[in-house]
């Protein structure tokens, strides 16, 4: 398995970063979600994650770790406040790690794209459904308590910050390729996302003025999230017959371009289409043709005439001529006849 | 002076008579004596392409070959008779006839052969013409090696066809045994496919004869056909161009 190579570079960003995220949690410590005391807003959790993904599982730890120990040092309470969430915000950088190993990055394709959610969706649950199990098996919380203001405020939280701001990030590192493939997925992937935050958002709102249940609240939330991962795999879908076509007509004009001229059958499914695609593919067809019948002329063109004599026939047929009386008579006056010629006002007098 | 210009090919339909009708056309322009002879008998075709119909014709090379007149009587001057014609110089055309039964009865009978050399010189000198322009029948036999003999200049006409090669072969060699002065070939009706330029290498090194030029394959030389001269109707033609350059060529050696 190939990861990130761990070297003083990455590790040198990974210290940064960890600062970066211990001084960003002790400034957000005051911005709560409804019901949960301990997870704040924290837009900043993308930064471990985006660390894995740079610069693999190691360098994704210790910025996630450490960060998280930063911050309780910085607020008073000492390094080890808490080390079961500092491994949990470890784990969390670390998991986007393996993004190198398992062919995320660059992301050009959909198949990448969605190995990143899958890869961000379980950095967002995984490390914290330990801590809060830890936390419930050592009697630390209720299980209701760890589930509802633990586990799914950090979870839905930190999942909608990945998946909010991760693609950007990639973005601007060139680690994300804007095709129309990505393109069409960005677009549902935001548009679903704005629209289940902004739900959620307005549940949060609604339980803040009402005493909303905060168990009804994550709830939702779940849902939310629910919405989020159905709608993708639909934009999945969605994207996939876009760009379909469009993959098999590229197939069809590489084989064009390594001399493999497709057949004009070839292109009749795409061309059949009534859509744009369709109109397209059927001035490929076209062109290919065109092409194809020009190559042709001009190899023919470059293509040597080779002229093949029948030397032993051709020594026959001259010899057969050459050989009658009458040629032989011929060539005995020729010359004189074409000097009779030449000089016609020698012999006769022109005509005035 | 006059030089005689044969036009000759192995196998019909190579182009033979058309070049021979623009060749006359092109050295009239310029301001040359000329007459064009269709010794084609069996098959003659050149008044056609000067728009003339048999029945404007009154005399023909057979009348001669008869003794049925002299040959100036089968010269029909064309200078202004048709379309594109030049206004300078002189042309003449001997036609031969395309009466079926005159060409049956040369084909019967035959002639003196003697008679058509001495017609060529006769016409020469009661036209004080520059230039007599040969048309020939294809292949080889006694009258068209009388004409090859007596040219100052053979034409080969070729097409890049399978066909052709071996019969331009006997031609080109047949016309070296009777040591014809000049000679050229003119590689005709070349398929656009292939390279003008390779085709003259390959010709010029199989048969060790000069390419006077390699004309292409041309749908408005195809379209005019046989109702005109190609140069007269087209003055300003690549192909006109080329077939300038064949006639410029041909003078070299006249005035050589």
């Amino acid at each position: 398995m190939r990861i990130a190579r761990f070297d003083a570079a990455s590790l040198r960003f990974s210290l940064i970063v960890a600062c970066i995220y211990g001084i960003a949690n002790v400034l957000s410590g005051n911005a709560y979600l409804p019901g949960c005391t301990f997870a704040e807003l924290r837009p900043q959790v993308v930064l471990p994650m985006f660390v894995g993904v740079l610069y693999g599982p190691f360098a994704g730890f210790i910025s996630g770790a450490l960060g998280d120990m930063l911050g309780y040092a910085i607020s008073g309470k000492g390094f080890l406040f808490a080390p079961i969430w500092s491994l949990a915000n470890g784990l969390m950088g670390a998991i986007p790690g393996f993004a190198t190993a398992w062919h995320v990055t660059p992301i050009a394709r959909m198949r990448s794209f969605v190995k990143l959610q899958v890869l961000l969706m379980l950095a967002s649950s995984a490390p914290f459904a330990i801590a809060t199990g830890y936390e419930a098996a050592t009697g630390a919380a209720p299980p209701a308590v760890a589930l509802f203001h633990l586990f799914l405020p950090i979870f839905i939280t930190d999942l909608l910050w990945a998946f909010l701001l991760i693609p950007p990030l990639l973005y601007a590192r060139r680690l994300l390729r804007v095709d129309i493939e990505i393109r069409t997925l960005l677009a549902i992937h935001y548009l679903l996302l704005f629209t289940v935050i902004a739900t959620w958002l307005g549940g949060v709102l609604v339980s803040s003025d009402n005493n909303f249940s905060i168990v009804k609240l994550y709830l939702l939330g779940c849902v939310t999230v629910l919405i989020l991962v159905v709608g993708l795999a639909f934009s999945l879908l969605l994207s996939r017959q876009i760009t379909a076509p469009v993959m098999s007509l590229a197939e069809l004009a590489r084989r064009a371009r390594d001399g493999q001229y497709p057949e004009a059958a070839e292109f009749n499914p795409l061309a059949g289409r009534s859509d744009e695609f369709g109109l397209l593919s059927g001035l490929f067809r076209d062109m290919m043709d065109a092409v194809r019948t020009r190559e042709l002329v001009l190899r023919k063109k470059i293509d040597d005439l080779t002229i093949i004599i029948d030397q032993s026939k051709h020594q026959a047929d001259l010899a057969r001529i050459t050989s009658a009386d009458h040629f032989k008579d011929l060539k005995a006056k020729a010359r004189a006849l074409r000097q009779g010629l030449e000089q016609p006002a020698k012999t006769e007098k022109a005509p005035t | 002076m006059a030089t005689v210009i044969s036009v000759h090919s192995f196998r019909g339909g190579t182009g033979k008579s058309n070049t021979a009708a623009n060749l006359a056309v092109l050295f009239a322009r310029q301001g040359k004596r000329v007459a064009l002879i269709d010794t084609d008998i069996p098959s003659p075709g050149v008044h056609v392409l000067f728009g003339l119909n048999p029945g404007t014709v009154r005399r023909t090379l057979n009348d001669y070959l008869w003794g049925e007149c002299p040959i100036r009587d089968a010269a029909q001057e064309i200078t202004g008779l048709f379309e594109g014609a030049p206004s300078a110089g002189r042309l003449h055309l001997v036609s031969s006839s395309v009466n079926a039964a005159d060409i049956a009865r040369m084909l019967r009978d035959g002639y003196d052969i003697n008679l058509l050399g001495e017609g060529y010189r006769q016409l020469a000198v009661d036209l004080n013409l520059d230039i007599l322009l040969v048309d020939t029948h294809p292949g080889i036999n006694e009258e068209t090696l009388l004409s090859i003999a007596l040219s100052n200049f053979l034409l080969v006409v070729m097409r890049p066809d399978h066909q052709d090669y071996q019969g331009t072969a006997l031609t080109v060699d047949v016309a070296r045994e009777l040591e014809v002065p000049h000679m050229a070939i003119l590689v005709n009706k070349a398929p656009l496919s292939l390279d003008p330029e390779r085709i003259r290498q390959t010709v010029e090194t199989t048969y060790k004869c000069p390419v006077a030029a390699v004309i292409p394959h041309s749908d408005d030389l195809m379209t005019l056909a046989s109702q005109g001269v190609f140069v007269a109707k087209y003055p300003q033609h690549p192909i006109t161009r080329q077939l300038e350059k064949v006639a410029a060529l041909l003078l070299e050696s006249e005035e050589a």
